[in-house]
């Protein structure tokens, strides 16, 4: 009988039991042992405390139902994100899960409203004002979306917000149910074949535990795929200069809302994320410009609740690993690259990852491929991530220090190249591969105040008026939506309440998007 | 005023770049000029359009019936291919009955691995009624179907031209002929007018130009060209039939009527008295046409505002690819972008990317007709049965999968999103399908049924 194939997972945060989850559900016992190697003296970071909607196809995936999923891990749910002071200081807009407005005329909804904004209509609201998903989150009102696409619930999507270490014990207590061994120890040394792949690991005890794949899930410290291997690492703080963050969790919000709060600072950012039982809270700020005791002052300062515990500071590169599958190892997590929290996209990172290795699960030896795929696929979703936070810096005319180095720095050309062709015409090239989509960067243009210089052409044979009561019933009927919706704290302690449950759209603006 | 969008070549490309932007223009007051030049190049007498096609006739409001009178078309639910004694189906729609199905295609892949015997069209319900020479619409309610079986058109290309003409002077577009035109350039380097035979002039806001021939100083390949017209009739044959040859393939698009092969080379080393030996056999056909033209290598079509999306479309252009594909793809995605003034340099950077992505994925559907692990494609599915994603729709996953399944490509690895399904289990959901897909199909017209009921319908 064929040896099994021996996977060995060395990290236990939610990386690494995200990963010992989905990796167990798919392969089975007989062909495949799957090792969890976690220290208690080591710490996690805990990252990922608001999620984007592909969270839920994660957790369907795994089989995790959503009413012990939340229950467990103490989440609420998320409609949006809201950015206050980005751009400018007074500026206040969302990030929603899901789309603003229809096309009208053949012609882009945003076209129209910006037009219309050009023609001084006095009827014309907020562009956030047209999407379900902002005036949910909002009016503090919760629904689920539905698939049929005929039907407005349709065009929006949602997540949530969750307790990272709660759920890594959900997912531990769900990997260890279907066959994951759970290692306590701590690695002193790795040991590789002639070929550089690595044979075995060596944990302070003893212990030797061999393995034919192993997967980095060790955090910053990147023990395997970095201290072992030397992938490199792109350092992307030129574009993305904060480097130190700090985090206190805070008493619950008894009306938690649906959305994460991004509040720009002097020098960088403050969240705020709503769960059942606390409230997390953070500062992303850029330690040139901000000191360690001014940043706790100012998140102390900040906080809306009582603070349950003293900061704790964490320091970082923004960048990403050059490679993220060397040899026999997979860096899946913040081993594997680390960018800022503030499109919440941390735990969808480390699930594109896992999707992406399964997907191209390799035999024993690893074949170049499988490898060369997922490296592709891996340096794709940070970019097209990097490019969007990047933006969010970039836009602004806030007067302090560290925002003119960020209005005036120079951007990478994929970004600069999509900047300046929204600038020409007011049009956006969407691409099939990435995160975002045209919905998300006109969230932030728009919200940031990015106008095009010019329109497209084909407005001016419209008449506003016109346009501007199909853009009024059209808000109407989303309002009257909203309306009969269950408020959001209600849904969270009777989940029935939600609506059905639905397929989850792959999308992060729902089934329509 | 808007300058006038001026649209200049000849015959279908020219015809059907400007019904599109005239139809897309015309209700924005916009003025549309189709500048006919002699044609230099002598067009294939037939086309086969992807589903695109239907499509772009919906958006257009062109009915389908129309075009199948008038072009004396057939439909096309993907092609056969035959390589010497093995033969397979190339679908346009997807494989099973649920385009989200996860991992239905690499159960199928699973399948071929451990029965060598079994083929994978018995999954494709286009290839299945194909083959029986079956054709339907989906009905509206059945959007999932409406993939499946995603069809294109076969045309008589100047029938189809002549049909799209008469769309555009119904539009509202304004023809005019010239033997020759030279283009006036201002200071931008942007086309100001266009200098017509005996001193004409039209002024240019943007110029699409549909032309596919190359000019002298720009870099082209030579290709041969042979075509040769069969009589039979093949109505009971919804797709085209793709053969190997010794130098590349050989494709045969049947109209109501008649049927036409085409075949071309690059290879300037072969012995054309051979290759036209070669035909005589495959087909039994004797008067086999032979011509020679120049393939333009245009990457970059957008300068300033004159976009050569001829030359781009013409970069693909051959027996296994339309090159009217591409053109359709290149006018619909300049109207998206549609600017407001002459010059928007970085509007024109994205979509010429944009392009280059399309014309690679193409580029690299034809490799794998000829090599099929000199492609990255063609590596990942022998190892992994998986086809990559894509940025564009210029090959539907369809044909990927079917072709690169047909040349015979068998993955290594086995699907581990799969691993903890049982092979029965994984037998029996295929069995499943594959006897839904009898089912729908025993109730199908045939397409020759499908057909004489929508020429009626046109004559009613």
């Amino acid at each position: 009988m064929e040896a099994k194939q021996r996977i060995v997972i060395l990290g236990g945060g939610t990386a690494g039991w995200m990963t010992a989850a989905a990796l167990s559900r798919y392969l089975p016992n007989q062909f495949y042992s799957i090792q969890l190697i976690e220290s208690a003296q080591i710490g996690t970071v805990g990252v990922g405390e608001a999620t984007i909607p592909h969270i839920r196809q994660f957790n369907q995936w795994i089989g995790l139902n959503e009413a012990d999923f939340l229950q467990a891990t103490g989440a609420s749910y998320k409609l949006a994100i809201r950015f206050r002071g980005w751009g400018k200081e007074n500026s206040d807009y969302y990030h929603p899960f899901g789309l603003s407005g229809e096309d009208l005329y053949g012609l882009p909804f945003h076209q129209h409203w910006l037009w219309l904004q050009q023609q001084k209509t006095t009827a014309l609201q907020d562009y956030g004002q047209y999407s379900l998903a902002v005036l949910m989150a909002q009016q503090a009102k919760f629904s689920r979306p539905v698939a049929d696409l005929n039907n407005p619930l349709s065009a929006f999507n949602y997540a949530y917000h969750l307790d990272a270490t709660l759920y890594a014990a959900l997912l531990r207590q769900h990997s260890i149910a279907q066959g994951v061994e759970w290692l306590d120890g701590k690695v002193t040394a790795v040991t590789q074949k002639n070929n550089g792949d690595i044979a075995q690991l060596i944990l302070e005890d003893g212990r030797q535990i061999d393995g034919d794949l192993f997967i980095d899930c060790s955090g910053f410290s990147a023990l395997l795929i970095e201290k072992t291997l030397r992938a490199g690492y792109e350092n992307w703080q030129q574009w993305l200069p904060c480097d130190k963050a700090m985090a206190v969790p805070s008493e619950k919000d008894p009306t938690p809302p649906s959305y994460t709060s991004s509040k720009a600072m002097a020098a960088g950012w403050q969240w705020r994320i709503p769960l059942q039982h606390r409230t997390g809270n953070g500062l992303v700020y850029c330690s040139s410009y901000l000191t360690d005791s001014a940043a706790e002052q100012a998140l102390m300062t900040g906080l809306e609740e009582q603070a349950l515990a003293p900061a704790r500071a964490l320091q970082f590169v923004t960048g990403r690993r050059r490679q993220s599958w060397v040899n026999n190892c997979v860096a899946i997590g913040l081993s594997s690259g680390f960018l800022e929290p503030l499109e919440s996209t941390s735990l969808y990172l480390v699930q594109i990852a896992i999707e992406s290795l399964l997907q191209y699960f390799p035999s024993n030896p690893v074949g170049a491929i499988e490898r060369e795929l997922f490296n592709q696929k891996m340096q794709l979703e940070y970019l097209r991530v990097r490019d969007l936070l990047i933006l969010h810096y970039k836009l602004n005319t806030r007067p302090e220090p560290f925002w003119r180095y960020c209005a005036q720095m120079a951007v990478p050309d994929s970004l600069a190249q999509r900047l300046e062709m929204f600038t020409e015409t007011g049009h956006l090239l969407e691409y099939r591969q990435g995160l975002f989509q045209p919905a998300s960067w006109l969230a932030l243009y728009l919200g940031q105040g990015l106008h095009p210089k010019q329109l497209d052409q084909r407005l001016s044979a419209l008449d506003p008026v016109q346009v501007q009561s199909w853009f009024n019933r059209y808000q109407q009927q989303l309002q009257l939506l909203v309306k009969a919706m269950p408020g959001h704290a209600e849904v969270l302690h009777n989940t029935e309440l939600a609506g059905a449950l639905v397929e989850p759209a792959v999308s992060l603006y729902g089934h329509r998007g | 005023m808007q300058q006038p969008v001026v649209l200049i070549g000849n015959g279908l490309w020219l015809q059907m770049a400007t019904a599109i932007v005239a139809k897309h223009l015309h209700p924005f007051g916009y003025k549309c000029i189709a500048l006919e030049l002699a044609a230099t190049i002598k067009e294939d007498p037939a086309v086969a359009c992807g589903p695109e096609l239907a499509t772009l006739c919906q958006m257009l409001d062109l009915p389908l019936q129309l075009v199948l009178t008038r072009a004396k078309g057939t439909f096309s639910l993907g092609s056969r291919y035959q390589s010497g004694e093995k033969n397979w189906f190339v679908p346009f729609g997807h494989y099973g009955l649920n385009g989200s199905a996860a991992e239905f295609e690499q159960a199928i892949v699973q399948l071929l691995k451990q029965d060598p015997n079994s083929k994978a069209e018995l999954f494709s319900i286009a290839a299945q009624a194909a083959l029986q020479g079956k054709f339907a619409l989906a009905p509206a309610n059945r959007p999932d179907l409406a993939e499946a079986l995603s069809y294109g058109l076969h045309l008589h290309t100047a029938e189809f031209a002549a049909c799209l003409k008469q769309f555009n002077q119904q539009l509202g577009v304004t023809f005019v002929r010239s033997q020759t035109v030279q283009m006036s350039y201002n200071s931008q380097g942007q086309v100001s007018d266009l200098q017509l035979d005996q001193g004409a002039a039209i002024p240019v806001g943007y110029c699409l130009d549909c032309r596919a021939e190359p000019t002298a100083k720009e870099a082209s390949r030579t290709v041969q060209l042979f075509s040769a017209q069969d009589t039979t009739e093949l109505v009971q044959q919804p797709f085209s039939t793709v053969v190997q040859t010794s130098w590349g393939w050989l494709l045969r698009i049947p109209l109501q009527h008649a049927s036409y092969w085409f075949s071309q080379s690059t290879d300037p080393t072969l012995d054309l008295s051979h290759i036209r030996q070669e035909l005589q056999q495959l087909t039994g056909l004797s008067d086999w046409q032979q011509s020679t033209r120049q393939q333009p290598t245009e990457s970059e079509p957008w300068q300033h505002n004159h976009l050569r999306l001829g030359q781009a479309a013409a970069t693909l252009d051959c027996p296994l690819y339309n090159g009217l594909s591409a053109l359709q793809y290149l006018v619909i995605r300049w109207l998206d972008l549609l600017p407001n003034q002459n010059s928007c340099p970085a509007t024109a950077l994205m979509y010429n990317q944009h392009w280059q992505q399309y014309q690679s994925e193409v580029q690299d559907f034809l490799l794998l007709h000829q090599h099929p692990l000199a492609t990255k494609t063609g590596r990942a599915f022998a190892r992994l049965g998986r086809v990559l994603s894509t940025e564009t729709d210029a090959i539907k996953a369809g044909q990927w999968f079917g072709l690169m399944q047909g040349l015979g490509l068998k993955a290594e690895l086995p699907s581990m999103l799969l691993a903890n399904r049982t092979e029965t289990e994984i037998h029996q959901g295929l069995r499943q399908v594959q006897q839904q897909i009898a089912r729908l199909v025993a109730t199908m017209p045939s397409q020759a049924d499908t057909l004489n009921r929508c020429l009626q319908q046109l004559s009613h």
